[in-house]
């Protein structure tokens, strides 16, 4: 019902609404918000400037003064800000400011907040319709355009003056700050340029300057690592900071710009400083300092590069003084044990070479995953060095002999070192950790193998399950190819078991059939492609009761299997043989088979005869069918051995010299001639019944020939497989391919060139005729 | 085995004068073939046709070249019937006199590349010894200088000094070859010499021993 009367534009405005309510309302604004409890308005003053509000926009035209109200509210409050607010700014400094600022900008949200309430109309349905800014927008832009652009110099100026003052070391009020920076985000509107344009751009540049500034003296003045730390605190108070009175958005920057100036300036410095740099962090175990030169490096780019250089040349250092230290070793060893000496000077057996290279190799992978976080250029850089410094030679024996030979004392039953199970373990992993480094692996292989078939052959083997625990690493490191002879030669041996005492099962039911009576007698089969090649000796004369064994056994295993070829190896038989002396001493000796033939032909129904006389080199030759070298180490065994079984028999020249020869010179004589003449020494004795006389081995640990045969092999075989899918390569492609696909060697490319040369020959491939160099496959 | 052109054939044909008579060239090879084996000729039966010719057979190139031409390619150091025969044909010779007429045709000078190509590897075929199938040093060094001059092959002389130096060597059919396209690929004082390259192992050992003393 619209009986009330109208109200006139001024009247209204300057009595209801000025003087009612944008009056009262400034005043108490100027006197402090907080001297006046509760609302600032009471309903009914409210809602009276809102009815007038009201009524003077929605009287009809010519009495609708909405648009009038809009205008006029606008122009009130700039006034406001101008005569009142502004001149309180305009006379302060400092701190001082500061506070007023953050007043006046409280004070005018409030305002703000109350003029949209008393023209809420004009603010719901005016502003749609005419499509002008809202109240609230326009507070803000009336504030910013008056009061924040004329102060916004100075005001910045000083907040800048606390921060500084803060980094030096005083305590300021953060809450300043804080609330002045809210009013720069405000002025905003939405988006950063204020703030960044206003205050964080010469935010960041007075941070840089400062620390640049102050990061000189610092490195002049400490070591790197205390810097370091110094650095670190900084990141973390200046994050803090932030956090405490800044937009995050400035988190990236200012980080950014410290790492720069901090950090990325100063990399070679920080890391090649004499005294306190990287290596001397290396060298001396600093391991708080290198994880932190970690964290901090990696916040820049290109960092971590230098750092993992030092790494590995420092990585480099320690195991070349490991290898040098073993060089020294085996000097000394040679001056202790002398030129004369007959036992080897320099043997494969160097334990703790393998242990210091564990130890360096566990310390700095530890150092790897715990400093440098597992970080791939430090992964890289241990991969380098020790790929370097396993294949480094370090005496006549190779790297992966020494490897081998460490495995083969692990795994070898009778060590003087007792090691738990787990620890034994440990060790293998380790070393299949240091042979995976190898670049001749396939050389480790051949040893391995040899080294494995000795101890299972002789019994040595301490633990089968060991056995099988190791060829799975391997087999885990290579693949199957790589272990399918060493798990078939363990295989062997478990199938031959049955076997064997089947056939022990057999004799013993079957005395009369086998011809064996009470002699106790096994065999084992194995299949001889898993096997390295032995020096069979199957063409020896064997006493007659061994030839009965063999005979019997052969019959046995012929009617068990069909189209098998049976092929002995005497050389790697043992046997236990009954020794009488003086005629009631017995003693049960453990020989191999050969020394066994070679006793037992000093028996009276064999070469030695009734009497016992002396038994000639050549005639143990002729008669036994032995090669000259095997019956030498057979009768060194026996007859310069430990135990002395055989000795040699006196020399028969018949001069007066010859007696003291005789008696003095044959106990000393270490050295078995085709000269000799041996016969059975009865004057033996020994405390022990049962005694084992070992002898030394008939193969070579390995056959170097054997394995760059094998390598020739693979070249050409890969060589031949490339080619055959290709059809045509260039000489550098085939040979890089080549390299690419042999995995357990790396042959340097003039060997890769010959075995093409030889693929040539035998019309595998040929060269195209115009271009030599591009090779063709020849189908 | 041998092969005898179909008389009917001739007789179809109007051969002109000059044209020699299978049966003349048969003769021909039966007065050269080998007495212990009566169907080729040997290189005792090709020294004495050269003898006849006036050439040297040790060192005049045009031996070879006659050899080639005369048809040898099956076996090392021999001519079967058939392939005299048809070489002959080829060439229209049944007699010394004729094949003299031709003797300065047999200068290699006349071949292109590709027929100098097959005429080398021709030379090391023909002189391996029965199923060898490599040549020996001695050998090789009596034969590159027949077969070779400067113009094709300006290394020539080095590695002639260069395989005096070396042990007793084989050389292969691979080797023989290269050597020729090496002489026109690199320079003589090795200036476009790549490390790594495809050329067999004996020329990275000459190019080493050329630097070596001095040479390049």
């Amino acid at each position: 019902m619209s009986d009330t009367p109208t109200i006139q534009l001024d009247e209204g405005w300057d009595k209801n609404i000025k003087k009612d309510a944008l009056g009262p309302l400034e005043n108490l604004l100027e006197e402090g918000i907080n001297k006046k409890k509760g609302r600032l308005f009471s309903n009914v003053e409210y809602s009276n400037a809102y009815t007038t509000c009201y009524n003077m926009c929605t009287q009809k035209q010519p009495y609708n003064f909405t648009e009038q109200i809009y205008d006029r509210s606008n122009e009130a409050m700039l006034t406001y800000l101008q005569v009142k607010v502004l001149p309180s700014l305009k006379d302060k400094t400092g701190e001082t400011l500061l506070r007023e600022f953050i007043w006046r900008g409280d004070n005018h949200n409030i305002m703000v907040k109350w003029y949209t309430k008393f023209f809420m109309y004009v603010d719901r349905y005016h502003v749609q319709y005419h499509q002008v800014p809202k109240l609230g927008v326009c507070g803000v832009r009336n504030f910013k355009k008056i009061v924040f652009d004329a102060v916004k110099d100075e005001v910045t100026s000083a907040l800048l003056k606390l921060i500084q003052e803060e980094r030096e070391g005083q305590t300021v009020e953060g809450d300043l700050i804080k609330k002045c920076i809210q009013i720069y985000q405000q002025m905003g509107m939405g988006v950063p340029d204020v703030y960044e344009g206003e205050f964080e751009k010469s935010f960041l540049e007075e941070s840089r300057a400062f620390y640049a500034r102050n990061a000189n003296i610092w490195i002049s003045e400490e070591s790197t690592p205390s810097f370091l730390v110094r650095v670190e605190k900084i990141l973390e108070d200046e994050s803090n900071r932030v956090t405490r009175y800044l937009l995050p958005s400035t988190n990236p920057k200012l980080a950014a710009t410290l790492d720069k100036e901090l950090l990325e300036q100063r990399i070679t410095i920080l890391l090649e400083r004499e005294g306190s740099g990287c290596r001397v962090m290396l060298a001396n175990d600093m391991m708080d300092d290198l994880s932190r030169l970690y964290r901090l490096f990696s916040r820049v780019s290109n960092g971590l590069e230098p750092v993992a250089e030092f790494f590995k040349a420092h990585l480099l250092d320690v195991g070349r003084e490991k290898i040098e230290q073993r060089v020294a070793r085996l000097e000394n060893t040679d001056k202790e044990k002398g030129p004369a000496s007959g036992e080897a000077k320099e043997g494969n057996d160097d334990p703790q070479f393998i242990k210091d290279l564990m130890a360096v190799h566990d310390k700095y992978t530890k150092m790897v995953n715990e400093q440098f976080q597992s970080n791939a250029l430090f992964q890289k850089a241990l991969k380098e060095a020790f790929s370097e410094l396993v294949n480094t030679d370090s005496g006549r024996y190779k790297t992966a002999d020494l490897i081998a030979t460490f495995c083969d004392r692990l795994l070898k039953s009778g060590s003087t070192e007792k090691l738990s199970d787990s620890e034994i373990e440990e060790f293998l992993e380790k070393s299949v950790q240091l042979f995976s480094y190898l670049q001749d692996k396939d050389l480790f292989g051949e040893i391995y193998r040899n080294q494995l078939s000795r101890r299972l052959l002789n019994q040595r083997s301490a633990s089968d399950d060991m056995e099988r625990v190791m060829v799975g690493k391997l087999k885990l490191s290579c693949g199957a190819q790589f272990t399918a002879k060493m798990e078939g030669m363990l295989n062997d041996l478990a199938i031959c078991a049955e076997m064997s005492s089947a056939f022990e099962s057999f004799c013993r039911e079957n005395p009369d059939r086998t011809g064996l009576g009470k002699t106790e007698f096994s065999v084992q089969v194995l299949t001889a492609g898993h096997w390295p090649q032995f020096k069979p000796l199957n063409e020896i004369t064997l006493p007659s009761i061994m030839h009965k064994c063999t005979q019997a056994f052969k019959e046995y295993y012929d009617a068990k299997t069909s189209q098998r070829r049976l092929q002995w190896t005497h050389s790697l038989g043992s046997a236990m043989v009954k020794g009488t002396f003086q005629q009631k001493r017995v003693f049960d000796i453990q020989v191999t088979t050969l020394q066994a033939v070679v006793m037992l032909a000093f028996n009276a129904d064999s070469l030695g005869g009734v009497g016992g006389g002396p038994v000639s080199f050549q005639a143990l030759q002729e008669n036994l069918n032995i090669p000259e070298d095997a019956l030498k180490k057979a009768l060194h065994s026996l007859v310069c051995g430990k135990f002395k079984i055989i000795k040699k028999a006196a020399a028969s020249s018949g001069s007066g010299e010859s007696a003291a020869e005789a008696s003095a010179g044959p106990k000393e004589d270490k050295v078995i001639r085709p000269t000799d003449s041996f016969q059975f020494n009865d004057a033996f004795t020994c405390p022990m019944r049962k005694i084992r006389i070992p002898m030394a081995s008939l193969e070579e640990s390995h056959n170097m020939k054997r394995v760059e045969e094998d390598r020739s092999h693979a070249i050409e075989a890969a060589a031949v497989r490339i080619m055959k899918a290709r059809k045509t390569l260039s000489h550098q492609q085939l040979v890089s391919e080549v390299l690419q696909q042999l995995s357990f060697f790396r042959p340097d490319a003039k060997l890769v060139k010959k075995r093409i040369e030889a693929l040539i020959e035998r019309e595998f491939l040929e060269r195209d005729p115009d271009n030599p160099n591009v090779y063709r496959y020849l189908a | 085995m041998s092969k005898k052109p179909s008389s009917a054939s001739t007789a179809k044909r109007s051969t002109p004068s000059s044209s020699v008579s299978s049966t003349e060239r048969e003769e021909f090879f039966n007065s050269l073939a080998d007495p212990e084996d009566p169907e080729s000729i040997s290189i005792e039966g090709l020294g004495t046709l050269c003898e006849q010719l006036g050439i040297d057979a040790s060192s005049d190139i045009r031996a070879l070249v006659l050899a080639q031409k005369l048809g040898a390619g099956s076996q090392p150091g021999k001519i079967t019937r058939a392939e005299f025969l048809e070489g002959t044909r080829l060439m229209n010779v049944a007699t010394v006199a004729q094949i003299q007429a031709r003797l300065p045709s047999l200068d290699p000078g006349f071949m292109d590349r590709t027929e100098f190509r097959d005429f080398y590897r021709f030379v090391f075929q023909f002189n391996r010894e029965g199923t060898h199938k490599t040549i020996e040093k001695s050998l090789i060094m009596g034969l590159l200088p027949i077969v070779l001059d400067s113009n094709r092959a300006p290394h020539l002389d080095f590695f002639m000094q260069f395989l005096e130096q070396q042990g007793e060597l084989r050389i292969t059919l691979d080797q023989w070859e290269s050597f020729l396209q090496f002489n026109s690929a690199i320079r003589l004082d090795l200036s476009n010499w790549e490390e790594g390259g495809a050329w067999p192992l004996l020329f990275d050992d000459y190019v080493e021993w050329r630097k070596k003393n001095g040479s390049a």
